[in-house]
């Protein structure tokens, strides 16, 4: 049904497109947005691919170049890229000869923005549109270089004015850029802890590296500590107290006493960002207020990635673990790049893929996966799980058929790619046929009795790699059957389906 | 950089091949079980109504050979910088009202050394730590998050006089 639609949307909005039929031109409307202006200039309409463009909802890829002016100091992207399957007809924007659209996109929540200032935005999209033939072609889209204001992160400034005792005046400008900085990354680090899907958390390289393995009751205190991070750095008084002068000491609370920060000598010589920063140290410190999560300080600097391996259950209580989730240096994404579409038994998907290029598939209760490549040559990966990291079967037949064998009992991932040229290609998740076992009364067919539907029986001559466990169904007793339901009941579908 | 923890009592054996990585990781293999031990001792049973809430803290080096240790964040420095004890009052656990400590990372200077079977044993007043004012029964319990060295006394009940 979707490639029927998918096929008349490819006739109908095919057209020939130039370079010179596609103008875009970025406009400065407030701090906060940039309003991104798409012509089509032909005398034809157009059909662009929304993915990964200006007028999607969300920005998936790093279309903007942001620096500061007259400085090669350039906003980090920090949007998540997706690998997305097949598009579908509502995928694409239609324009009409000589129509002008126009998004207005808030480039200060997908750029991390150094400060507060004039910056220098230059778009440079990698567009898609149909051509003719319904193919999606690729087209660079550069715009004139902008200049515009831009205020970093909408409700960075909300921060109350610190309060001051024994503090220089330098030290106070100093302690209010560290506030400012610590609020930015505690934000970022709230938003990009929501964004993540139940699904994608426990692939979150950044999630995992901090806190270790995803787990609910874990993952919802992680994120009520930013959010509560969050609230204070913004509704809160946080009272700085300079006159600390134990030189080997950073910076101190009192749990008991929020949010009374007291700064040492060191504060003062670490840099105003990053692991041990002043921005750090005051998440750090303000991650011991009970009111927040009401951390200790579990370990040393060296050992926090170990305690989220090893000791997650204490990782989510450690001061250190909040501070390098929320400072990400070295930067690690929170997103781990994949998002496999669903695909429905038995349900062939047709789809088309640029040459390198790959999409992602997950399916469960699946026996096998196969692909055929009508033009062009797709290959078949299936991995144990959506890291993607260890591949339980690959394929990759030239001519032909490209066929996996998989797990019926999980969801298995799957990434199709186009080797050596774009292909056209068709995907199908199935069962094996479920096979008719007799009872003991010969000619009354009892085929789905003695397994269970979803969870079909076959032949052993199917299974050759696993001649251990099959079961030969031709003797068509009574026996056979109980023997059948004993294995069932005792994991024998389990065991059945090996990963190869 | 170093923050105070009772559980990263780092301990690094001197004179063995586990110097060279001078981690928790090999302190904690030679250590766990018998290796580093420590134990809580009632000074007086009763405390007068203003007096300091003392406790005895001994850390014993069980091993034949030399240990160093970080003391941060450990009762043996000279006051509680973490929240290192479960203090029980009237069935509540009393919250920590000491101080929480990022540190620069330490140098030799912070260390100390334990000989092959020396015992260190300092005084650790609560009063500063924990709110341990009212007269009754107080259940004091080291708080332990790693298996580095083992405890000899888990709980231990004292009192304050009226």
């Amino acid at each position: 049904m979707l490639v029927i639609l998918l096929a008349l949307c490819f006739a109908r909005g095919a057209v020939a497109t130039t370079q010179d039929s596609l103008h875009v031109r970025l406009q400065s409307t407030d701090a906060e947005h940039i309003v991104v202006a798409l012509q089509n200039t032909s005398d034809e309409s157009v059909s662009i691919l929304l993915w990964g463009s200006p007028f999607e909802s969300e920005l998936t890829q790093d279309l903007f170049s942001i620096s500061v002016v007259n400085s090669a100091e350039k906003a980090v992207f920090r949007g998540r890229l997706i690998k997305r399957a097949y598009p579908l007809p509502e995928d694409f924007l239609s324009l009409a000869p000589g129509q002008t659209i126009e998004a207005i996109v808030p480039v200060v929540r997908w750029y991390d923005l150094p400060q507060f200032g004039d910056f220098q935005v230059e778009l440079n999209w990698s567009a898609q549109y149909l051509n003719d033939s319904g193919e999606l072609v690729s087209l660079t889209l550069t715009s004139a270089p902008l200049i515009a204001t831009l205020l970093p992160q909408p409700g960075i400034r909300a921060a109350l004015d610190p309060a001051f005792e024994s503090c220089s005046a330098d030290q106070q400008a100093t302690i209010e850029s560290a506030v400012s900085a610590a609020e930015q990354m505690a934000i970022v680090a709230r938003d990009d802890l929501a964004a993540l899907s139940e699904e994608e958390r426990r692939y979150s390289p950044r999630y995992t590296q901090w806190f270790g393995a995803y787990d609910e009751t874990r993952f919802d205190l992680v994120r009520a500590t930013f959010n509560n991070l969050g609230d204070v750095l913004a509704n809160q008084t946080l009272q700085f107290h300079c006159d600390c002068d134990d030189s080997k000491n950073i910076a101190y609370v009192f749990p008991a006493w929020p949010y009374k920060i007291y700064l040492c000598p060191a504060f003062w010589q670490v840099p105003l960002t990053g692991r041990n920063s002043k921005a750090g140290t005051i998440l750090h410190e303000l991650t011991h207020f009970p009111l927040v999560n009401g951390t200790s300080d579990h370990v040393d600097e060296t050992a926090t990635a170990k305690l989220a391996i090893e000791k997650p259950e204490l990782a989510v209580k450690n001061a250190d673990s909040y501070e390098y989730f929320a400072v990400n240096v070295p930067k690690l994404d929170i997103f781990n790049g994949v998002v496999f579409s669903e695909l429905t038994l038995g349900n062939e998907v047709r789809a088309w893929l640029s040459q390198g290029q790959s999409s992602f598939y997950k399916v469960i209760g699946a026996d096998y996966v196969e692909l055929f490549s009508d033009t062009g040559n797709a290959d078949i990966l299936v991995f144990q799980s959506a890291a993607t990291e260890i591949i339980t079967c690959e394929s990759r037949q030239v001519a032909g058929i490209d066929r996996c064998e998989v797990d019926q009992n999980r969801t298995v991932y799957i990434e199709i790619t186009a080797v050596g040229e774009d292909a056209n290609y068709r995907l199908v998740a199935n069962t094996d046929p479920v096979v008719t076992v007799q009872t003991g009364d010969p000619g009354t067919n009892q085929p789905d009795e003695p397994v269970d539907p979803q969870q079909p029986v076959t032949p052993s001559d199917t299974d050759p790699a696993e001649p251990a466990d099959d079961v030969k169904l031709g003797s068509s007793t009574t026996g056979t059957l109980l023997f059948l339901l004993l294995l069932y009941t005792t994991g024998f579908n389990n065991r059945r389906r090996t990963v190869r | 950089m170093i923050k105070s923890a009772l559980a990263k009592l780092l301990a690094v054996i001197v004179g063995t091949s586990a110097v060279t990585s001078c981690n928790g990781e090999a302190s904690r293999n030679q250590n766990s079980g018998s290796g580093l031990s420590v134990e809580l001792l009632v000074i007086e049973q009763t405390v007068g109504k203003q007096a300091p809430f003392t406790f005895q803290y001994s850390i014993r080096n069980g091993t034949a050979e030399a240990v160093r240790l970080l003391p941060w964040g450990t009762p043996l420095e000279e006051e509680l910088m973490a929240d290192s004890f479960n203090v029980e009052y009237q069935g509540e656990l009393l919250p920590y009202t000491g101080r929480m400590v990022k540190r620069m990372a330490p140098l030799d200077a912070d260390y100390i050394t334990l000989s092959a079977d020396e015992t260190l044993t300092v005084t650790v007043d609560l009063t500063k730590a924990y709110n341990t004012s009212l007269p009754g029964k107080y259940t004091v319990q080291i708080k332990t998050f790693d298996d580095i060295y083992s405890i000899t006394t888990q709980f231990l009940q004292c009192c304050r006089n009226r």
